[in-house]
């Protein structure tokens, strides 16, 4: 399982995705979680299950929704609170949830 | 009322992704992008050699003789800051070929040659005039690659391409692709570069000087042009949305030229020219990220009474010495919040007054140029952006005070608010 977070330059979302693997090893979850920049991302798409955009490049969601959901990703952006709170447990249930949706 | 904010967060909302996707625009910064670590090193190797130190100069001299430094402007500069055009040029058409899901290599190596084209080599001493490469060129770098990458897709796309037999190897007919748009290319600007010997300009690159580069640096480097500029990457933050990359991704262009200017200006010992770059759009307008949000965190670290906002500060503190405040921005939140975006708002407007004003009446040293990472600590940013001055240092400890005093009421009331409702939540 790959859930990849892109922001603007792939750095406050690289923050979140230390809260979230902590949150994985605490639930003992082989998960792959990264960050990018919304430049290098068609670099590590491949693979990816679930692509969650930072709340301030949410204007990205339809571009990238039409982009990589025919290919099966799901593409959803960040609440902005959890986003804030940093609360990497909140995002990686909902990004679990998300994978469990369609697949 | 929510019927016309929502109308307004619409709206902006709309033209902020326009913006945002706009794929020129997105090529421009890929393109600029692909520049900064070139920026950043001679920028680097600049500070090295004229770090304002008299013992260490000293030191420095004793070892290495008379000179010791000249190797930086002579050397690693030209090679380094003195390519943006050059880096830009390729870069730019590279990645605007690239978002139309093409082979981008031919289109950047096309537009390369166009751009050699439309500069003049001086015949006499068979040589380029390597201020070309850099800060003088910018852009007309910029255009050349926009339009033969725009060129370059028109004709891939539309096939004008030399189509060989299918018994021909693919990869010997892909390198027959660009033959085609290069040879198409390539007379337009030769025929654009003869058109302009009959006029005034006498070359292209003067007329884009005087009717691009001047005015748009003029608007762009102004007082009023820099507080509207900043005012709306305020809007878009305030809305949520990342204001600072869209406002830069029009402006960076204007901002990252004025820099350069300022470079030149400041190796040639002559005063500087710009006030407004790029460095004083980042580093000293962001105190810990737009909206000068450093201040407000160090007062929920130290003196926040509620848990939320000392949570939020002691989650935002390190990311903001960085000038990182997603957390603040979201957390407290800022977003969307009426109370909170006022001082959001407000306070960069004022930095940017007091340091405009500063520096255009010389109270306060200008920006040389050097490119220093937004990432910067405050405090270095403003020692190293003025080439190691310590009035840089001062602007930028004058303008956290005045930032701390205009967030001040308002962080203190939304701290009171909190304790409030954390208390009727127990």
């Amino acid at each position: 399982m790959k859930i990849l977070l892109v922001c603007s330059e792939g750095m406050s979302t690289s923050m979140l995705v230390q809260k979230m693997r902590q949150a994985a090893a605490e639930r003992s979850l082989e998960v792959e979680i990264d960050a990018v920049s919304e430049v290098s991302l068609k670099k590590h798409i491949a693979g990816t299950q679930v692509l969650l955009l930072g709340p301030q490049v949410r204007y990205l969601l339809k571009k990238l929704s039409a982009e990589y959901e025919p290919a099966g990703v799901h593409v959803a952006v960040i609440d902005m609170v959890d986003y804030g709170r940093m609360n990497g447990a909140a995002v990686l249930e909902k990004a679990l949830a998300l994978a469990a949706q369609g697949s | 009322m929510k019927g016309l904010k929502s109308f307004f967060e619409d709206k902006f909302f709309n033209v902020a992704t326009k913006i945002a996707n706009q794929r020129h625009l997105l090529a421009m910064r890929d393109g600029l992008v692909l520049a900064m670590p070139l920026l950043i090193i001679g920028s680097l190797f600049i500070i090295i050699s004229d770090f304002p130190l008299q013992a260490y100069q000293d030191f420095m001299l004793s070892i290495f003789g008379e000179g010791w430094g000249d190797f930086v402007w002579n050397d690693v500069v030209p090679a380094t800051t003195g390519l943006l055009s050059l880096v830009a040029c390729f870069g730019i058409a590279k990645s605007l070929v690239d978002s139309y899901q093409l082979d981008g290599m031919p289109g950047g190596m096309i537009a390369l040659a166009a751009f050699f084209l439309i500069n003049n080599l001086d015949v006499e001493a068979n040589a380029w005039n390597a201020d070309l490469f850099g800060t003088s060129n910018l852009f007309v770098a910029m255009i050349i690659s926009l339009l033969a990458g725009e060129l370059y897709r028109v004709i891939v796309q539309r096939k004008l391409v030399i189509k060989l037999p299918d018994s021909v190897p693919p990869s010997v007919s892909r390198s027959f692709t660009a033959l085609a748009p290069a040879a198409i290319i390539l007379v337009l600007a030769l025929v654009v570069k003869m058109l302009f010997r009959l006029t005034p300009f006498g070359d292209f690159p003067s007329f884009v000087t005087a009717f691009v580069t001047a005015p748009l640096t003029f608007a762009g480097t102004s007082y009023p042009g820099s507080a509207l500029a900043l005012l709306v990457e305020q809007i878009l933050w305030s809305l949520g949305i990342h204001g600072s990359s869209i406002v830069t991704s029009v402006m960076e262009p204007i901002w990252l030229n004025a820099n350069l200017e300022n470079l030149t200006a400041f190796q040639a010992g002559q005063a500087l020219p710009h006030i407004i770059t790029q460095t004083f759009v980042e580093n000293l307008l962001w105190i810990g990220g737009s909206g000068a949000t450093l201040p407000v965190v160090i007062y929920m670290v130290i003196f926040a009474r509620s848990k939320t906002l000392k949570q939020v500060g002691r989650l935002s503190l390190v990311p903001g010495l960085f000038n990182i405040n997603e957390p603040v921005v979201f957390g407290l939140p800022i977003v969307m919040n009426p109370f909170l975006i006022i001082p959001y708002i407000l306070s960069p407007l004022v930095i940017l007054t007091i340091s405009y004003f500063g520096m255009f009446f010389n109270i306060f040293p200008r920006m040389v140029g050097v490119t220093i990472p937004w990432t910067t600590p405050y405090l270095i940013s403003g020692y190293l952006a003025t080439g190691a001055n310590i009035g840089g240092v001062i602007l930028q400890i004058i303008n956290f005070v005045v930032a701390f005093l205009i967030w001040l009421p308002f962080i203190r009331s939304w701290d009171r608010r909190n304790v409030l409702m954390e208390s009727q939540a127990n």
